[in-house]
């Protein structure tokens, strides 16, 4: 039978390219976020991505960790 | 128009590199959180409040609106450094981390002083810088600027951070500590250097060296201020090196703090005049709203490295003596013996104040381990004390006997 686990550097790389696709979106919507001409929303956006991130990581392996 | 430039994407891969690296998970699963903190990973995903502010800086808004969303956004800057000062940011020991003896990859343990450090600077930087205008006129943004200044952030938070780690762990064993003077200082300097000259790019909105290059207007003064600021910074390790480590007292530590900002704010001036080329002073007439939104963001900046850091240092130290003493549990029976009987030699050469608390710190250490490890680690303990000198167990029992009154 093969050993069909993923390796921590693939893992990482994978890790990676997902935070990098995460931080070209939350840009993105911080850029097109000014075109309403009031910092409010650009505010709001640029808490989001971060406390969202936040959230993921802690309560999704948090989680995990009750379930185990 | 969304802009998508290689400086920009390529400071966003950089950010990003970093982010996996703190956050990425090495161990089991349900040690996670042992190990990465839910504060720790809060300070984590908020160090790219960099790119909003960046957007923000370069967004097509009136000057008060900009202003307004700079401070807003300035505030969770500060305040996502400052919840590091609380000891639950340092996580406990979990197998899996090792990398070298008595080495474990605990971003947690150095990260809180070195962010206080960064943030500290950039704040109180993006100050002066504020308050010292002719008249109001908001910092514009260069990602090369950025990328260049990330470099400067490497170095002064994980680099030296390290460095701070390897030198921690030889003086727990009473190692030649020569080394550790000249290294701290010089990280510390040219990671400023760094740090400074790319964030002076980026907030003049120039590109590094092809743009942004000194100017003779106030050379001497300028090249006068970094050399005192640098001296006073090597004058500063030398003489923290005759500090007893964890007993320090509140005014040394206040003290050591204060030195460091101080030096800094000189070295952070010394730069300003070297590319400005001319005496930058706040005009509180013709300049009222920099000088009040500098004001605040320099107080911000001096609460960092003044008040939250001492605090992240100690739970740093403490965290760390907790830390080693699981790693130690974790080594070959004859690696362990090794070590722990030059730690145990050390503690024992301690004056003791200091003796009595790493002791304290190390016994409480062991208590939070599982039963068969703690009684392992103290079996080890006893070997060693059976082979020490009659001096060295003297001194021992005098500590402990001191912590059981």
């Amino acid at each position: 039978m093969s050993d069909r686990r993923t390796s921590t550097p693939v893992k990482f790389v994978i890790a990676y390219l997902v935070v990098l696709a995460l931080m070209l979106g939350w840009w993105t919507a911080l850029q097109a976020s000014t075109g309403s001409a009031a910092p409010v929303l650009t505010v709001l956006v640029a808490y989001a991505g971060p406390a969202v991130g936040w959230g993921v990581v802690t309560t999704l392996i948090g989680e995990k960790r009750r379930r185990t | 128009m969304i802009a998508w430039e290689l400086p920009t994407v390529l400071a966003l891969a950089l950010i990003s590199g970093v982010v996996t690296l703190m956050l990425f998970r090495f161990v089991r699963r349900d040690h996670y959180l042992v190990c990465r903190p839910v504060p720790f990973v809060g300070g984590v995903v908020f160090m790219p409040l960099f790119v909003a502010i960046a957007v923000v800086l370069g967004a097509e808004w009136s000057d008060a609106e900009r202003a307004s969303g700079l401070v807003l956004l300035m505030v969770g800057f500060w305040a996502s450094a400052a919840w590091l000062a609380s000891p639950r940011t340092q996580g406990r020991w979990v197998p899996g981390l090792e990398f070298g003896p008595g080495l474990n990859f605990r971003p947690d343990l150095i990260l809180p002083g070195g962010v206080m450090l960064v943030k500290g600077t950039i704040l109180t930087g993006i100050g002066i810088m504020l308050a010292v205008q002719e008249s109001f006129r908001l910092p514009k943004w260069n990602w090369w600027g950025f990328v260049l200044a990330f470099f400067g952030i490497i170095t002064l938070i994980p680099i030296r951070g390290m460095a701070k780690m390897l030198a921690r762990r030889d003086r727990f064993l009473g190692r030649p500590a020569g080394w550790q003077v000249p290294v701290r200082w010089g990280l510390l300097v040219g990671g400023l250097s760094i740090l400074l000259y790319g964030f002076l790019a980026a907030f003049m909105g120039r590109t590094p060296i092809s743009e942004f290059r000194p100017v003779a207007g106030q050379a001497p003064l300028a090249a006068a201020l970094l050399a005192a600021g640098a001296l006073s910074l090597l004058a500063r390790e030398a003489w923290k090196r005759r500090l007893l480590e964890g007993v320090e007292t509140s005014p040394a530590r206040f003290g050591s703090n204060l030195w460091l900002y101080t030096s800094l704010v000189v070295f952070m001036y010394g730069y300003i005049l070297a590319f400005m080329g001319r005496i930058m002073r706040p005009h509180l007439a013709d300049n009222p709203a920099g000088l009040a939104i500098g004001a605040t963001l320099f107080t911000l900046g001096a609460s960092l490295i003044l008040i939250a850091r001492p605090v992240a240092l100690h739970n740093e130290l403490r965290a760390t003596v907790r830390v080693t003493v699981g790693a130690l549990a974790a080594m070959p029976p004859e690696a362990r013996w090794r070590m722990m009987i030059e730690r145990m030699r050390t503690i024992a050469a301690y004056p003791i104040p200091q003796r009595s608390w790493h002791i304290a710190a190390m016994m409480s250490a062991v208590a939070e381990l599982d039963p068969d490890t703690s009684a392992e680690i103290e079996r080890t303990r006893n070997e060693v004390m059976v082979t020490m000198t009659s001096e060295e167990r003297m001194a021992m029992m005098e500590a402990m006997d001191q912590l059981v009154a």
